[in-house]
């Protein structure tokens, strides 16, 4: 059965990366459009060179006189729309680059100029840096602008904590400082995470703390940061020449031409010359070709010009006998005034098409015209995505190397931090060391490496040993097409190496192996349909000093060597699909996955093995979202043994659903079922077995005049943990009223245990609250806490909250729960009678 | 069965055999024969009063499969009383592992399967003059069946709850092994983290320990969770002080739908302007200013609809206007005779005896 799965799960993998491979051939809309982006604006057009030259003649005309520098500024090549430069836009223009670029590009460009005649390359740099000049807002120099908080610290939120706690099995003191900050070094930000936390237990260990600190890069707010440096200096709607009216350039260009060409016809009637001047518009020159314009000439009734009128000879013909005859002649009249209209038409044509070839290969019209870029409104869109913002950046800012390579960059931390790459290779892994990644032409590249410690944490102090070996220094890598948040095709690596290692009373004593991992991932957009993930993972571990079989050679290997070994023990496969049908307000997930008895992965804790796993999610909503309802179901089989064919098999189903009748009134109702069970030779029974049924309410409404809020839930729960056989009943009642500005609420809890097998004996807590303001500032609740857990404990107490703002942003909130016990027994291992709490937060929003 | 288990890990655990020489070893099969490392946990408890040089060599073979694997430690020095092996000793050790199935399993993942496992340790003295003579040799037989994995149940993974004190629930670790407890640690999940950097940047709510079913009330002394919130949570089984599984990071939010009282963002329009307008779009509900110069009193007004007039008005709504300026809310959204895209008449009489008309066109609001 595994085999088949396995067997099925390897096809569909081939097949959807064979399908990827094709889709990939043939470019979507949006590779179009990015492809479109990357050639850059249309400034190959000698109108569009012509009209900004002549914009930049003009402002530098209007712009009071200034004594420039004279020294060795170079040549304006005379390519692009450089040729149409006068001297004193010329100069500006250089003194534009010397200080938004620096003084030494100046010089390498006469260098360039003067060593490499590579006209294409430098066009288009004279192209992008004269519509930079073009778009010049603010004539401050740009490392002023860069300058001006370049380096800043602002403290976002820090937050101090404290609580003291007597309840058995819980730490017995703690205190907790968080720092969240963002540190601006070089224009690039940096956000700083500090956290502290101290504490004591009761029952071992001293007063322990642990320090945590991560830096990271913050992308978004580097961006914006130089991009609104960008906009301060220049106007990016003129750096995409959008204030150019380009089409109607052209056109008029156009008219005004074929009214040159009209006004020179002679010696017409009044009839022709009103049918030659409405004969062709500027539309007809740009769009139509040749044959076109022809016959427009051809089908004029008034001009009644025939084709044979075009003819060479016939022209020859008719031209000679025009010469023959000046006068008129009463006999010819007809037939001359005839020949006059068709010379006409012939010089007409011949203007028409030598303006035609000049307005589509000079002027590119209809090109330009018809540029989406040029339309209306595609650019000032296309200026709010993150792509344009670092391009225009990459082209508008001198920049360092770090700089620069930071605008590639999607994410850089370093310090205690969750790494996380796609599935089968790194995977929610908490260790201390750094990644990063980078995307760049939607190529990605993610890098790190770190240590990983299992134990050893404040929160983790009763653990001095763990069965899984939970030290390991790693190194791991993720390269290929697409982001990983988006459709991609994936590979990975993962390199570890376990280490003998302790921290506080933590200690791992392990046999010292190299693990290695390689991993693909594909995911895949079904477009309204959804997503597929792909993953297929094979791991390889060596240890230290071993040997297999007779083997007598004692060796250390590196893992990476032998990948390929003892392939289906230690490989994993999954396909993963998340999708949505709007029309029928439906979301569902399918899985499926393998992994073998052998398959270790260090960079992804939460790895099963030897597991073969699927199920099924669907959600769906009517009456929008009045009624939902959702089923999902997960079934596991955890192979135990190598040799045989026992297994642990999981398997949980759940439904719930959800009746929103009115704002005032919801009812839940969850019914989830799970069961464990061993087969093999050893042990053929449910281990576990849970039912667990709930409903509730949540009721809006008016009691007198006084509204009230109220949460009701039933529940009714079935557990097997064999020998033992429970059912509890359990009620959980929240009731709030509000009477002025005072809020009475209510909460009640009661679990009986129906068999009396005592998973968890009858259990009564019952805590009510009255909410009032102290000196109009303090906010707080006091109320009356009752516990009963049957024949284990009993207590009474009191419960008090209080909080303000002590100073705008900054809050200090209290919190006790001191109680009285009634009764205590041995058996009480859950329930302490005093818990304290002190928080005081400062946060900037 | 389970009893007969329970009987023979309770010999297992107490009843370390004196052997002939002075050395005796203490293992525990059903924690440390579950891997390769745990082999090297064993305990040897030295009776004699000096030390000497040795080495250890453990055999583990299964029924059915015959050797796995031997471990064979280069020569360290044993003291008095209780050793347990020194770090450096485990990574000079020699592994050699057999051919079949059960050992490619160990060698890849470094765990046992299932199966009936005798695990035997042999001391030998490792200086020149003792050279290889046995100084303790035990075997211990166990049946050894791996833990399942540790299974979160309640709240389910990215649910959402209004249960400010919600209950949570899991699977017991199987097969159940005496001692073995739980561990729960929720912590708030703030914007931006990963789960697993809440669990130990964030100062848990809760941190309890010494659970002995796999289930826990949330407890009655801890506060409140917050509307709108994120946590995670987490349950480890550990026996003593050794860890013995990790559950999966699970979250949850706590949201309750019906405390966000509906904010009314929309601006309030003097009715008179209003209704020179002749046009007002009602989105669920009828918004406008007016003033009252009289005494407090209901609101008279009545609602017809042009579009379909035959329509049956439900009861509408009951308004008050108070003394000076009102805003008024006629909410119209819960009345069934209110449908989209409808036009609508609103005639009222203020209580200055001045009647309005209103005209609008209603829309549901949208969810």
């Amino acid at each position: 059965m595994a085999k088949v799965i396995i067997a099925w799960c390897t096809c569909v993998l081939l097949s959807i990366t064979l399908h990827a491979q094709t889709a990939k051939v043939i470019p979507s809309g949006r590779q179009l459009k990015e492809q479109g982006i990357k050639m850059g604006l249309p400034m190959e057009n000698p109108m569009l060179q012509m009209m900004l030259a002549d914009s930049l003649n003009k402002r530098s005309a209007i712009a009071p006189a200034k004594t420039y520098l004279r020294q060795n500024l170079p040549v304006v090549p005379d390519i692009g729309a450089g040729k149409y430069l006068q001297e004193s836009a010329r100069q500006e223009f250089f003194q534009f680059i010397g200080n938004s670029a620096g003084k030494q590009q100046l010089v390498q460009l006469q260098q360039s100029m003067n060593t490499i005649k590579d006209t294409a390359r430098i066009r288009r740099y004279m192209e992008d840096k004269l519509r930079g000049f073009y778009a010049l807002r603010d004539e401050t120099g740009v490392n002023k602008l860069l300058g001006a908080g370049a380096y800043s610290n602002h403290l976002k939120e820090a937050n101090a904590s404290a609580f003291a706690d007597n309840t058995p099995g819980v730490p017995m003191l703690g205190t907790s400082v968080t720092i969240a900050d963002q540190l601006m070094i070089k224009n690039i930000p940096v956000n700083i995470g500090y956290s502290n936390i101290s504490g004591q237990s009761t029952w071992s260990n001293p007063f322990a703390d642990q320090s945590l600190v991560k830096f990271s890069f913050d992308k978004a707010a580097y961006v914006k940061r130089l991009n609104s440096i960008v906009e301060k200096k220049y106007d990016l709607k003129k750096y995409f020449l959008k204030d150019i009216d380009v089409r109607s350039a052209v056109k008029s260009f156009t008219r005004n031409r074929l009214e040159g060409i009209q006004q020179q016809l002679a010696g017409l009637g009044e009839q022709q010359s009103a049918a030659f001047s409405s004969l062709l518009n500027s539309d007809h020159i740009i769009q139509l070709d040749s044959i076109q314009l022809k016959n427009e000439l051809l089908n004029n009734r008034v001009l009644g010009i025939t084709a044979e009128d075009l003819e060479p000879a016939v022209a020859a013909l008719q031209d000679s006998i025009l010469l023959a005859y000046p006068l008129a002649d009463s006999t010819l009249n007809s037939q001359l005034q005839h020949f006059r209209t068709a010379s006409a038409a012939r010089k007409y044509m011949a203007g028409v098409f030598a303006l035609k070839k000049e307005v589509e290969e000079g002027l590119q019209a209809k090109s330009i015209i018809s540029d989406g870029r040029v339309a209306e409104g595609k650019i000032s869109g296309q200026l709010e995505e993150e792509s344009s913002k670092i391009r225009n950046i990459k082209e508008l800012l001198p920049l360092n190397g770090l700089q620069r390579l930071l605008l590639s960059a999607k994410q850089f931390d370093i310090g205690n931090i969750a790494a996380s790459g796609s599935k089968g290779g790194v995977q929610d892994l908490f260790m201390s060391g750094l990644q990063t990644s980078f995307l760049n032409n939607n190529k990605f590249l993610m890098l790190g490496a770190g240590k990983r410690i299992d134990g050893g944490t404040i929160r983790d102090l009763t653990f001095n040993s763990s069965l899984d070996p939970g030290a390991y220094s790693m190194q791991f890598l993720q390269m290929g097409a697409g982001d990983i948040s988006q459709p991609h095709s994936h590979a990975a690596v993962v390199n570890a190496n376990t280490k003998s290692d302790s921290r506080r009373q933590y200690t791992t004593l392990t046999l010292p192996r190299n693990t290695f991992v390689g991993a693909f991932s594909e995911d895949i957009s079904l477009g309204s349909y959804g997503r597929i993930a792909a993953q297929l993972s094979k791991s390889n571990n060596q240890f230290k000093n071993s040997a297999t079989g007779n083997d007598p050679m004692v060796a250390s290997k590196a893992a990476a060597l032998s990948l390929f070994n003892d392939f289906w023990e230690t490989l994993s496969v999954g396909l993963d699909y998340n999708g949505k049908v709007d029309e029928w307000n439906m979301s569902q997930r399918a899985y499926v996955s393998y992994s073998g008895l052998g398959y270790n992965n260090p960079a992804s804790p939460g790895a099963g093995r030897g597991t073969i796993r699927y199920g099924l999610k669907l959600k769906r909503n009517w009456y929008k979202n009045k009624l939902v309802l959702g089923v999902r179901s997960d079934f596991q089989d955890i192979s135990s043994s190598a040799l045989t064919s026992s297994k642990w098999k999981n398997r949980q189903f759940a439904i719930d659903g959800r009746w929103k009748l009115n704002k005032k009134m919801a009812f839940d109702v969850r019914f989830n079922q799970s069961a464990m069970k061993s087969t093999g030779e050893k042990a053929a029974s449910f281990q576990y077995m849970t039912r667990q049924l709930s409903l509730a309410s949540q009721l809006q409404g008016k009691m007198a005049t006084l509204p009230y809020n109220s949460n009701i839930m039933l529940g009714y729960q079935q557990i097997d943990i064999l020998p033992q056989h429970s059912t509890l009943l359990n009620i959980n009642i929240n009731h709030s009223l509000v009477i002025s500005s005072h809020v009475l609420s209510m909460n009640l809890f009661y679990n009986k245990d129906i068999k009396g097998e005592a998973v968890y004996a009858n259990l009564l807590t019952l805590e009510t609250g009255w909410t009032y303001l102290v000196l109009k500032k303090i906010s707080c609740s006091s109320g009356v806490t009752y516990l009963d857990n049957k024949a284990v404990v009993q207590q009474l107490g009191f419960r008090q909250t209080a909080g303000t703002s002590v100073l705008p942003r900054l809050n200090v909130n209290m919190y006790v729960d001191c109680r009285k016990n009634l009764l205590n027994t041995p058996q009480n291992y859950l329930f302490g009678n005093f818990r304290s709490e002190l928080a005081i937060s400062y946060q900037l929003n | 069965m389970l009893k007969f288990y329970q009987g023979v890990i309770f010999l297992m655990l107490f009843c370390t055999v004196q052997l002939h020489a002075q050395v005796t070893f203490v293992f525990i099969p059903e924690l440390h024969g579950r891997t390769l490392d745990g082999l090297l946990q064993v305990k040897l408890a030295n009776t004699g009063s000096q030390s000497q040089p040795v080495s250890l060599t453990i055999k583990v073979s299964a029924a059915g499969a015959g050797n796995i694997v031997s471990i064979k430690t280069p020569a360290f020095q044993l003291m008095p009383g209780t050793n347990s092996l020194p770090g450096g000793l485990i990574a000079r050790s020699v592994i050699r592992f057999a051919e079949n199935k059960a050992a490619t399993v160990c060698r890849q993942s470094g765990y046992f399967t299932e199966g009936d496992y005798e695990y035997c340790f042999e001391l030998n003295a490792g200086d020149q003059s003792h050279q290889g003579e046995t100084l303790g040799d035990q075997c211990f037989d166990y049946y050894l069946q791996p833990f399942s994995p540790l299974l979160l149940l309640n709240p389910a993974e990215e649910d959402q709850i209004c249960n400010k004190r919600p209950p949570f629930f899991w699977q017991p670790l199987l097969p159940a092994v005496p001692g073995v407890q739980y561990r729960l640690v929720l912590a708030e999940l703030k914007p931006g983290q990963a789960k697993v950097e809440a669990l130990n940047y964030n100062l848990p709510l809760l941190n309890q320990f010494g659970i002995n079913a796999p289930m826990l009330f949330y407890p009655s002394l801890a506060k409140d969770l917050t509307q709108g919130k994120t946590y995670v949570w987490q349950v480890s089984a550990y026996k003593n002080d050794m860890l013995l599984v990790n559950s999966e990071i699970w979250e949850f939010t706590v949201y309750c739908e019906e405390e966000s009282t509906p904010i009314v963002t929309e601006s309030f329009r003097d009715i008179t302007d209003l209704t020179k307008g002749n046009f007002y779009i009602a989105r669920g509900k009828v918004l406008f200013a007016v003033d009252n110069v009289y005494d407090k009193v209901p609101l008279n007004y009545k609602i017809r609809c042009i579009t379909k007039p035959e329509l049956e008005m439900r009861k509408l709504p009951v308004v008050r206007l108070k003394r000076g300026a009102n805003q008024v809310v006629i909410p119209l959204s819960e009345n069934r005779s209110f449908v989209d895209g409808y036009y609508y008449l609103l005639e009222l009489r203020l209580p200055n005896g001045e009647e309005k008309q209103l005209r609008f066109l209603y829309k549901s609001e949208t969810e």
